[in-house]
């Protein structure tokens, strides 16, 4: 028998309510934008965005540089990242610290020396409608 | 297996929301729907667990055949991905291996299958945590037919020290509402559970390094292993499809390639062949039969482009962007009629073991709208 007879569940999500709650206060406003250039930003253990100044201590444990290529998406403070890495792509040099807000148009297909980028997603795009796109 | 009204709990949106579920409502009226329940009988929950593990059998009977007969032509498969996908069902990766049965259940007769939900199944947070939620606060005696996030953890933790990376990728489409996001996130936590790390990276935003011949994310690291909400045979219609053989000996699909099997509607039709009056199948062909049924194209989803045929007369219908490719006929199941609602059962298994049970209400087709309704056991 597969079902749990009356056991108690422990759900522990810290991802889906960060990500949720952040979803939910920003229905109206972005959220994040497009960077046009390498940078690094903090984040916390829950991988939201903190304030730079959080990640210059070198003895702690709780905050850490996230690294976001260009045509990345950068999170306001306080949303959570989606998208980059915790390991810089070539020894860390390039990526500069976020200048904050400028938007910059999502790109259909982008190319950065032998990296293509937008070979996956177009099908979706025309499934649109309530609820998930992709889902069956 | 009845339906009951039940009082919502006061705040119950911003409780659905605490576990993720902010797709909740629609157009005004709830998508969750805590305002009804179904109780089911230790004994019709014995048959529908039975049912589910039964339909798991003859699926991997189905893909078999498939393959031994190739009949990848017939399923409107290209041939040019078929090599990936006998490799991936001979070599086993490792893979979750979950999927949604869904199925007519009308508590007397066996449960008939409908469709097998396995390449990208959704539903997922609402089954496995928020309807387990719902039911300690408002039955905290009751049970449920629902191990869903036990299994899924108990899955990824089996398969962690398997992948070629402790980094798994997790990609989606960016979708409006939050359900694909979020149903990706959940995923997520259980991986992140399971000792792997994730990352997160919009389907459209995944790259090819045309010189190691690699997917690679936004950092431009390479992906080894990807868990993708983003159905296959969009993956193999686009203009990176052809990369995924090039990349195939450095990378993991979770779900792998052979899932487009049971996820193309054809397979019920090869199914009712090789399993003919099976008491979990119902006849289905792919040729117009004279007696009522429902046209189902090979790709649908969300219950798009379903037409409803009785004495030869279509009484219901959808529209959408599918059946270009081919139809499948289903004798039509009648769905028993509670007040108006009528029930879907989703059953869930994980890698063989019945997990677990979603129930979605609507009118004659179950269209992406339709209503998710918890449920307990008496």
């Amino acid at each position: 028998m597969a079902r749990q007879s009356r056991r108690a569940k422990l759900f522990v999500l810290p991802l889906t309510t960060a990500i949720s709650t952040a979803m939910l206060s920003c229905s109206s406003n972005p959220r994040e934008w497009r960077t046009n250039a390498d940078i690094k930003i903090c984040v916390d253990d829950l991988d939201k965005r903190v304030p730079d100044g959080d990640c210059s201590n070198p003895g702690d444990q709780h905050h850490r540089w996230y690294y976001i290529n260009e045509g990345g998406y950068v999170p306001y403070p306080g949303y959570p990242v989606r998208s980059g890495s915790y390991q810089p792509n070539s020894a860390g040099g390039s990526y500069g610290p976020s200048a904050g807000g400028s938007d910059v148009a999502t790109p259909e297909s982008t190319r950065a020396g032998a990296i293509t980028r937008g070979g996956f997603g177009e099908s979706a795009e025309g499934h649109a409608a309530f609820g998930g796109v992709a889902g069956e | 297996m009845r339906r009951v009204s039940v009082r919502p709990r006061s705040g119950w949106q911003k409780k659905v929301e605490s576990h993720g579920l902010i797709w909740h409502t629609v157009n005004g009226q709830p998508y969750w729907n805590e305002s009804a329940c179904y109780r089911f009988s230790a004994r019709q929950i014995d048959e529908i667990e039975a049912a589910t593990a039964e339909l798991y059998r003859i699926s991997m009977q189905g893909v078999q055949h498939v393959i031994d007969n190739n009949l990848f032509d017939q399923l409107g498969i290209p041939q040019f991905i078929v090599p990936l996908i006998v490799r991936a069902w001979n070599d086993e990766p490792p893979a979750l291996n979950h999927g949604r049965f869904d199925l007519g259940y009308d508590g007397v007769t066996p449960p008939k299958l409908f469709e097998y939900n396995c390449d990208t199944p959704t539903c997922l947070l609402e089954t496995a945590v928020v309807q387990w939620d719902w039911k300690e606060e408002v039955f905290p005696r009751a049970d449920q037919f629902n191990s869903l996030h036990d299994n899924l953890l108990a899955k990824w933790k089996d398969i962690a020290p398997c992948l070629n990376s402790s980094v798994v990728h997790f990609t989606h489409f960016d979708d409006a509402a939050g359900e694909d996001t979020l149903t990706v996130t959940y995923m997520r936590d259980l991986a992140s559970q399971a000792g792997l790390s994730s990352v997160g990276i919009l389907i459209g935003d995944i790259g090819w390094n045309s010189t190691t011949r690699r997917f690679v994310d936004l950092a431009n690291h390479p992906i080894d292993v990807l868990f993708h909400l983003y159905p296959w045979e969009w993956l193999i219609n686009e203009p990176f499809a052809l990369n995924i053989a090039k990349s195939a000996d450095a990378m993991c699909w979770i779900e792998p390639a052979w899932k487009m099997v049971l996820s193309n509607k054809a397979i019920l039709a090869v199914l009712w062949e090789l399993f003919p009056n099976h008491p979990n199948l119902l006849p289905c062909s792919f040729e117009t039969p004279s007696f009522d049924h429902v046209r189902k194209p090979f790709l649908g989803r969300e219950g798009a482009n379903i037409s409803v045929v009785r004495n030869r007369q279509t009484v219901a219908e959808t529209g959408g962007g599918y059946g270009e490719e081919r139809w499948v006929y289903q004798a039509l199941f009648n769905l028993p009629d509670f007040d108006g609602n009528r029930a879907v059962l989703g059953s869930w298994i994980v890698d063989g073991q019945p997990a677990g049970m979603g129930i979605r209400e609507g009118d004659l087709i179950t269209g992406n709208t339709a209503r998710f309704v918890p449920h307990v056991l008496d």
